[in-house]
């Protein structure tokens, strides 16, 4: 694996779990379990590739299935909590998650050698099945479904829940089922990065799933903005590419981190990306065509 | 059409609406009227789903809904607008029409298209049929929140038309908009009515109440002191000592 194509890769999960926290956002819940669904994909699919022989596109898909179930059950509690006290179970559940998982000890034979997590020391000779090209596939696949989704009426209700999630209920709309479904969608998603994670890295343990990558995964979406799913892809981005750029400065890169993230929010406190400049580039697209056509 | 019995409603030591008895009658403007505090939007909210009875039973169509999630009592015919607008702000006008044609968009597919928000299909039809009964069409790309009083109080209504229910339940409608508003208001609603619409108004403005409506219910710290006809209610003396007297 070369550098730049480590930074892409790395980028394409990190933009996988910023989207993961913004299909709970869209519903107005910010959510802090993706790690610990991220996690569960991990050594889901960990196992289920190096231990059992499964191809990783079931492997995927058997995470993502368990992830999503984890998601329904813990939605419905999460329902009834807001603002600071959503995030602190939520962060619960991700540190719960990431300590089981990490601890995990067990050895299996395949092929005359044992395999298998060995606690702290971590799960090593995870088979390689994906590279750079599958996880921006994935990002693919997961942009365009959100683009989609914010021109249909599911997306309009989207909308209207997390404006006012009386008034949407006062309009048909069953805000319960529609915020455990995106709950759950965004802890599927987030098991599917963890097995691209963990079958990209050949390697995990409980180092890789601790608060820093909860706080990481609040400030992609904080910096880039919560109003379009655009927003968490360009914080993702920016918090792991500007980085690398400031590989000279050693341990004092996490300084450099803090002021950028200071900065933005001093700057920008809705995030990056909002509804004024998202308006003015639609503006500037449709001037432009105009004058395309001739209209 | 809507039946409350023995409808008791309490906030700890306090009963907002204290063993209530009304029959609506269908195709017709039902006002409720009363002192601040007296219980009427309590009873909307009580109709509505937002709040579980403590006592008595709501009946709607010969089936009760009391405690009923409010989603599922939107569709099975009663609307609302609110006291206080609760409006998406973050939507256009046409935007919080659609998002309360919900209970009409029961396929997969409605939920999931596009197609089903252009020019010819009927959910479309529908909202531009709304926007221009209530002369919101050149609002129509507006995000809500730039509304003034008056046009959020029209979009409230149209929304509420979206659902395309048997009862709408309205929350001081007038308040806030302009003589002229009030006039266009009293039309549409007598229209609606025409078309065989049931209307429950609560209202301040007395004029526009005893004008528009058939039957007026009165409370009184959550009881009902008062029902009948216009004229019956303006001559009760209980009415007059306890409300109307300080008109």
């Amino acid at each position: 694996m070369g550098y730049v194509e480590t930074i892409l890769s790395v980028t394409g999960l990190n933009i996988i779990l910023a989207l993961s926290v913004y299909f709970s956002l869209t519903v107005g819940q910010f959510s802090l379990a993706q790690v610990g669904f991220w996690a569960i994909g991990a050594y889901g699919s960990a196992t289920l590739t190096a231990l059992f022989g499964w191809p990783l596109i079931p492997a995927l898909m058997a995470v993502a299935l368990v992830c999503g179930i984890i998601g329904v059950i813990l939605g419905f509690p999460c329902l009834r909590i807001r603002g600071i006290y959503l995030a602190l179970a939520t962060l619960g559940f991700s540190q719960v998650a990431a300590q089981l998982l990490g601890n995990l000890q067990f050895r299996i034979a395949v092929e005359g050698v044992l395999r298998g997590p060995e606690g702290l020391v971590g799960f090593r000779n995870i088979p390689v099945l994906t590279s750079v090209y599958g996880i921006y596939v994935f990002v693919a696949l997961l942009v365009a479904v959100l683009w989609w989704i914010g021109r249909t009426r599911f997306g309009m209700a989207l909308a209207a829940v997390r404006d006012d999630d009386v008034a949407a209920e006062f309009a048909g709309i069953n805000v319960v089922f529609v915020k455990v479904t995106m709950f759950a969608l965004g802890a599927a998603v987030a098991g599917i990065g963890g097995g691209l994670f963990a079958n990209y890295t050949s390697f995990i343990s409980a180092q890789d799933f601790g608060f820093h990558q909860t706080l990481f995964s609040l400030l992609y979406v904080a910096v880039g903005g919560i109003f379009t799913f655009i927003g968490p892809v360009v914080g993702a981005i920016l918090l792991t590419v500007l980085p690398e750029y400031v590989r000279f400065l050693g341990e004092n890169r996490a300084i450099f981190y803090g002021v950028i993230v200071l900065v933005i929010m001093l700057l920008r406190p809705r995030g990056l990306i909002d509804r004024s400049n998202l308006s003015a580039v639609r503006k500037l697209w449709r001037s432009k065509t105009a004058t395309r056509t001739g209209a | 059409m809507l039946e409350l019995a023995r409808l008791s409603k309490a906030f700890g030591g306090v009963r907002a609406v204290d063993e209530l008895t009304l029959d609506l009658p269908r195709g017709a403007v039902f006002g409720l009227i009363g002192p601040n505090g007296s219980g009427k939007t309590t009873i909307i909210n009580l109709i509505s789903g937002l709040y579980t009875p403590t006592s008595g039973e709501i009946l709607f169509e010969g089936g009760k809904i009391g405690g009923m999630p409010s989603h599922r009592i939107v569709r099975r015919g009663i609307a609302r607008t609110f006291q206080n607008m609760r409006l998406f702000s973050e939507l256009s006008v046409e935007d919080n029409i659609r998002v309360f044609q919900a209970p009409h968009t029961r396929k997969i597919g409605d939920w999931l298209g596009t197609r089903q928000m252009s020019g010819n299909s009927p959910l479309h039809e529908k909202v531009e049929e709304l926007l221009h009964k209530l002369a919101l069409t050149k609002l129509r790309r507006e995000m809500a929140g730039n509304l003034s009083l008056g046009e959020q109080k029209r979009l409230e209504i149209a929304r509420a038309l979206a659902t395309e229910p048997s009862l709408l339940l309205l929350d001081e409608p007038a308040g806030g908009m302009s003589f002229q508003e009030i006039k266009a208001l009293g039309e549409l609603l007598r229209n609606l009515v025409a078309q065989g619409l049931t209307i429950m108004l609560v209202e301040h403005n007395m004029r526009f109440v005893m004008a528009i409506a058939q039957r007026i219910a009165v409370l009184n710290f959550g009881r009902l002191i008062a029902c009948g006809s216009p004229q019956e209610v303006r001559s009760n003396r209980t009415v007059i000592e306890a409300y109307l007297g300080n008109e």
